[in-house]
């Protein structure tokens, strides 16, 4: 279901009606839906599209000067258009003065780390020149949420795009990543499936050894500090919300669910460990059977 | 300097009765008033359970959520006119780099809004504090600061603190165990249209900017480098002519020129 769409888009009903369209066909987690539900694409090629669109954002301004952005602005681009299955944004590198420290050269170790993307997409780069992608591929039989030490990135080639033509990025096995030249300024617009994974890769670019798994979901993040603030404070009046927690597709927010119930309550907290010990993910089976076996050792330690 | 009162009292308040009083005392265009509240958001700072409870009720709706915490660390009460009351999470250790960025530790930073603080639970963080005044109207990234340091102080109960825009410049520093505070924020039209920085006190210099509704605004405008036409020659000259943000209005006059 579509929560967002852009005031921008009033004067664009064809692309509101192929937003509207690609959502209704969009299945998550099937990668093939995303690419059959945007087969009418080619409209958002058209650059006049664009410059209808960038009409509507000044002309806002204008009308609503103390217009605080809402949903619309982002530091770093604009949403156009958000559902449960679908992103649609502009992304720029034009802000580059915002951050904490945009004076000084970054540390190697943050250079040097080449990120999975999360879902399939399709983009289309505006600017003056050509833009040089490198393309990074991870096996396709790794299951990128289940991190594996193991796996390993490769640059499979490197790509030249055309201003305002239409790129696809077969993620989350295939990466694209702009090639970064200080010089350049562009905008990259970019229709995303949303993603059915939940966490990305970061890898070292130069070994292609991953470094560890980072949190794909905001809300995600936000739960797992609703539960640390639950379980600090032994809520009990929160334990079945909590409970439920444990059937979360995350299973991020599931295993801090189990954590959360056993810091309130270590009866009804060893009951949901024993049933994580059955989870479909390895992680938390993993996690669930050492949380039993010190529990264990602490009952015989203290007989 | 920030302001700094002490806060003492056994009343505790609920957010009702808290939004009353800031009603009644606090005038969102003289911030200096934000002092007459400081012994009733400590009452408020009373209720320890205050941020467990809005949480406790959230997590009933994670299934289409709709939560007071807009980040992982920070929780919004209450909104009323042009106030906000906001709970933030000091984690010990800043885990992930989007902790670190969201938490402003080790980060100097200053504000477009005025707001008053007090310790909700925990020892409290610390916070390294300075006065600066900028040298001129236009600031850019790497422009020089006036700077005075003013030493640290930690967040501890029974002590408001009350942060000026445009004045006063802190970074905080992990608490040496898991805190939260509370916050009154007056959000009057400057945080709309006024620059917010990051510094580097040993260089005294700006080094970047923060990422408020102003960077947001730019960043929209700034599309028009790849994206204007004709048909946004107008707006575009009506923006560089007539907005409050004087960044947004030179911005769409270098579009235009």
């Amino acid at each position: 279901m579509i929560s967002h769409m852009s005031h921008a888009l009033s004067d664009l009903p064809a692309v509101r009606g192929f937003l509207e369209k690609v959502d209704s066909r969009v299945v998550l987690g099937d990668y093939a839906s995303f690419w059959r539900a945007i087969d009418g694409f080619g409209l958002l090629v058209d650059p006049s599209v664009w410059r209808t669109f960038y009409a509507s954002v000044a002309q806002k301004l204008v009308v609503d000067p103390k217009y605080n952005g809402g949903r619309d602005w982002g530091v770093y681009g604009f949403t156009i258009c958000e559902s449960d299955k679908i992103h649609f944004s502009i992304r720029s590198t034009l802000g580059a003065s915002v951050g904490r420290n945009v004076i000084d050269a970054r540390p190697d170790h943050a250079t040097s780390v080449a990120s999975t993307m999360t879902a399939p997409s399709a983009l289309i780069v505006a600017s003056d020149a050509p833009v040089t992608f490198n393309v990074f591929q991870v096996p396709a039989e790794v299951d990128l949420d289940i991190f594996d030490p193991s796996a390993r990135i490769h640059v499979c080639d490197t790509v030249m795009v055309e201003p305002w033509t239409r790129v696809d990025v077969r993620a989350p096995h295939e990466t694209l990543e702009l090639v970064p030249d200080p010089g350049d300024e562009y905008c990259i617009i970019e229709l995303a499936m949303r993603s059915s994974i939940t966490q990305r890769w970061e890898f070292d670019r130069h070994s292609g050894v991953p470094i560890g798994p980072v949190l794909i979901s905001r809300d995600t993040a936000v739960l797992r500090s609703m539960l640390e603030e639950i379980a600090r404070f032994r809520y009990v009046a929160a334990m079945d919300d909590v409970l439920d927690l444990a059937s979360h597709p995350d299973f991020n927010v599931r295993w801090a669910a189990v954590s959360c119930a056993w810091a309130i309550d270590p009866v009804v907290g060893e009951a949901a460990i024993r049933r994580a010990a059955g989870d479909v993910h390895p992680y938390i089976r993993r996690a669930a059977s050492a949380a039993l076996g010190n529990l264990r050792k602490g009952a015989s330690n203290a007989h | 300097m920030p302001i700094e009162v002490s806060a003492v009292t056994s009343e505790i308040v609920g957010l009702d009765e808290f939004r009353k009083r800031v009603l009644d005392k606090v005038d969102p265009q003289d911030p200096s008033t934000l002092t007459s509240i400081a012994l009733d958001l400590a009452a408020l700072a009373n209720d320890k359970e205050l941020m467990v409870r809005q949480v406790a009720m959230d997590i009933k709706t994670w299934r289409r959520p709709e939560f007071a915490m807009c980040s992982a660390q920070s929780c919004i009460l209450d909104r009323f006119g042009p106030f906000t009351v906001r709970a933030n999470l000091w984690p010990s250790v800043a885990m992930t780099m989007g902790e670190r960025d969201a938490l402003s530790y080790n980060a100097f930073h200053d504000h477009n809004f005025s707001f008053a603080t007090t310790n909700l639970y925990g020892p409290g963080y610390t916070t390294d504090l300075y006065e600066f005044q900028l040298l001129g109207d236009w600031a850019r990234v790497g422009d020089t600061v006036l700077l005075e340091h003013l030493g640290e102080r930690r967040l501890s109960e029974g002590i408001v603190v009350v942060y000026r825009k445009g004045l006063d410049m802190h970074s905080q520093i992990p608490p040496i165990s898991p805190s939260a505070s509370i916050n009154l924020i007056v959000n009057d039209d400057d945080v709309l249209f006024n620059d917010q920085f990051y510094f580097d006190p040993v260089r005294r210099i700006i080094i970047g900017t923060v990422e408020n509704v102003v960077e947001k605004r730019l960043s929209a405008l700034s599309l028009g480098r790849f994206l204007a036409s004709e048909a946004s020659l107008s707006p575009l000259h009506a923006i560089s002519r007539t907005n409050k943000c004087k960044r947004s209005r030179r911005l769409c006059k270098d579009l235009l020129a």
